[in-house]
């Protein structure tokens, strides 16, 4: 959602579109292919992408290197949300867990990961961080993409952006 | 949910500090001026009592609002359960922001969860602190960009190793060893760097103040009252005047310092008049130098806008023994130096002191956090809906409720502790009962210790506050014991929806769950 707003906004967004959109997730996942080989060195995309918006999953944040300097828009969502969505990918594309674990002990991990995640990136000082909260967007989009755009210090469109939160969400989730 | 914007809380844990060396609780020195002067514009809470003997279950309590036999995050190695949502999460979750300047190695340092939902969390100890950043463009950016880069490997290189010592094994052992204690103790901030984070936390509420922010969750932990003991001169010349000219005094300090085993475990015998004054004058000294620190804060705090947005919570986790009852430190026994802890609240619409003579539990400043910020009920893993002004102690700014209760607070004997005892005075173990249970129960002025399956031991503080002189009252005894059981049944019920878990670090569960949706390689 959150890449999503931000194309809405104005921000161009470094994606190949290999990963297509599917029922997971309808609108698409704005990928960037070459993100999966930052563990390798594979930095060069870097060069050309200042200024862009790019997906990277917490646990490759640390292989960004320090010639550059990052704003990152840390998204969080309750775990237990984390966890029922990503067990629904798992079902829906039929992937077999290769080391399958129970709930409590992934639950517990991803806790821990994301305390570690958090402190990390606390000591960085070429990297700027904002916490966004999925439940907050879905409470009060404009609130929370004001906040996005003035730490991002673009001149977003800050209504385009709120009208890609769908109000459907946020009744679900208050059900 | 009330407009959280407006309102701002800093926490401050006063670790290892006894309630009787504050002024305010009626001590006859001058150690603590500063706290004094804060407490006496607050709901001051006479007879706070902590849940548990030391850190771990303490800050366990706080960071859950459960007693230590619902969350048995007992140890150095236990993680807090995954089960129920620490109170930096809940706050997060209605958008507050949180933020922890800590002290002390086992909040700060140990993969146990503590650090769980906290936006920022700057830790001041270990042998590698992580600290808030600079980021200011000047000469020493290039030098500040080379050192953070070699801090970050050399702690990723600490975390395991620091971790290790948490369990009751080789290296904890190896540790305590008198060479290797000013190694840790010192090139490993043990107790963590008191100044720079009173001053860190400081600038942090300057630039909320600043900035009007609004919806903050300050959390600081302070250590400088934790042993080794070592004050500056002038606060020595202060409170231990004799120092310099005693030779008794200073080798056993010498030697007090470095034996790191003797702080954790009762005493073989009993301190002679010189040592036990040299103890207790010097943790008089480090009191005072602490107090000292906290005028930074307090002055931050004492803004217009602070005094009308911020609650101020002072309290400790726990207190210390300092030879009484035959116990050092803060490891066994439930006697009042060690459970009952000072505990103040300044709020921003309070306009005189208001002093709560009944007892209260520290946990309880889980809800009042809570309360002070709007919620009104909570969802817990035992219940759908937790009442959470029936807990908070804000209800004590309009009510006057002196009927008595009971409290509970329990003390697990602690493995590292006692696995000291067993290799190397394991009379100790049978003497103090140390491999027990031992449990606290308060009613009014009664106070029983009892040892799990050994003795009930009952007191009348107000006759006897020293706790030298048990009597015997089957009536009343039976009346505790009937309190305890029914606390314990109720933990049980709750304790089924909370697992034990040790430290350990998942991440490779994470990376395979990744790989297995398709974002990692």
């Amino acid at each position: 959602m959150m890449m999503a707003a931000l194309q809405a906004g104005g921000m161009v967004l470094l994606t190949d579109h290999i990963r297509r959109a599917d029922e997971n997730n309808p609108k698409g996942y704005f990928e960037y292919e070459r993100i999966k080989k930052l563990p390798e060195g594979d930095t060069d995309w870097l060069k050309t992408a200042q200024g862009n918006a790019v997906k990277v999953i917490s646990a490759l944040l640390e292989y960004l290197p320090d010639r550059y300097r990052y704003r990152v828009l840390f998204l969080e969502r309750n775990i237990t949300e984390i966890l029922a969505s990503q067990k629904r990918m798992l079902e829906r594309t039929g992937i077999k867990e290769q080391h399958p674990t129970s709930d409590e002990d992934m639950q517990q991990a991803l806790l821990d990961h994301v305390a570690q995640v958090k402190s990390w990136l606390d000591e960085r000082d070429w990297i700027k961080t904002l916490s966004v909260r999925y439940n907050l967007i879905l409470r009060n989009p404009r609130k929370e993409f004001l906040k996005v755009a003035n730490f991002l210090e673009q001149p977003l469109n800050v209504e385009s952006m709120v009208e890609v939160v769908d109000p459907k969400l946020y009744r679900e989730q208050n059900k | 949910m009330q407009n959280i914007q407006n309102k701002n809380v800093l926490m401050v844990v006063l670790d290892t500090h006894r309630y009787d060396r504050l002024g305010v609780y009626g001590y006859n020195r001058p150690t603590t001026p500063n706290l004094d002067s804060i407490a006496r514009e607050s709901l001051f809470f006479e007879q706070a009592v902590a849940p548990g003997q030391w850190t771990i279950p303490s800050h366990a309590s706080l960071f859950l609002g459960e007693e230590p036999a619902v969350h048995r995050t007992l140890q150095a190695d236990d993680a807090l359960p995954k089960e129920f949502q620490t109170l930096a999460s809940r706050l997060g979750s209605t958008g507050i922001q949180t933020t922890g300047f800590c002290n002390n190695p086992l909040v700060g340092i140990l993969q146990n969860g503590f650090r769980r939902g906290f936006d920022h969390f700057y830790n001041y100890c270990g042998v590698v602190p992580s600290t808030p950043q600079k980021t200011k463009d000047d000469l020493w950016k290039p030098i500040r960009k080379l050192w953070t880069k070699y801090t970050q490997v050399l702690r990723k290189l600490s975390y395991p190793i620091q971790n290790a010592f948490a369990s009751p094994n080789e290296f904890f052992l190896a540790a305590l060893r008198p060479l290797f204690v000013p190694l840790w103790t010192k090139a490993a901030n043990f107790k963590g760097m008191t100044a720079r984070s009173i001053n860190e936390t400081a600038g942090f509420l300057e630039g909320v103040e600043r900035e009007r922010s609004g919806g903050h969750f300050v959390f600081l932990n302070l250590m400088e009252t934790h042993m080794p003991y070592a004050p500056p001169d002038e606060y020595m010349k202060k409170f231990v005047p004799y120092f310099d000219e005693t030779p008794e005094a200073q080798q056993f300090m010498h030697a007090f310092n470095r034996k790191a085993m003797q702080w954790l475990i009762p005493l073989e015998k009993p301190f002679n008049e010189i040592e036990s004054a040299t103890l207790s004058d010097m943790y008089d000294a480090e009191v005072s130098y602490q107090d000292h620190l906290l005028s930074a804060l307090l002055e931050k705090v004492n803004t217009n806008y602070h005094r009308d947005h911020t609650m101020v919570i002072f309290l400790a986790d726990h207190g210390e023994m300092l030879g009484e009852h035959g116990y050092m430190g803060h490891g066994f026994g439930l006697h009042e130096e060690l459970i009952r802890v000072p505990l103040f609240i300044r709020l921003p619409e309070l306009q005189e002191m208001i002093t709560v003579q009944k007892r209260v539990s520290i946990t309880q400043l889980f809800h009042t956090i809570l309360d002070y910020f709007g919620f009104e009920t909570l969802s817990m893993p035992y219940a759908e809906e937790v009442d959470v002004g029936s807990q908070s102690l804000l209800q004590f700014t309009a009510k006057h409720d002196h009927v008595p209760n009971y409290l509970i607070s329990e003390a697990y004997p602690p493995d590292n502790a006692v696995r000291i005892m067993n290799n190397h005075t394991p009379e100790l173990i049978q003497r103090f009962h140390a491999d027990r249970i031992h449990r606290a129960v308060y009613h009014g002025e009664e106070k029983m210790i009892t040892i799990d399956g050994i003795s009930n031991l009952l007191f009348n503080l107000a006759v006897d506050p020293a706790e030298q002189y048990p009597y015997q009252n089957e009536d009343q005894l039976e009346a505790l014991a009937k309190a305890l059981n029914s606390y314990l049944e109720l933990s049980t019920s709750r304790q089924a929806y909370s697992s034990k878990k040790k430290i350990s670090l998942e991440d490779e569960l994470v990376q395979q769950r990744l790989r297995d949706l398709g974002y990692l390689e």
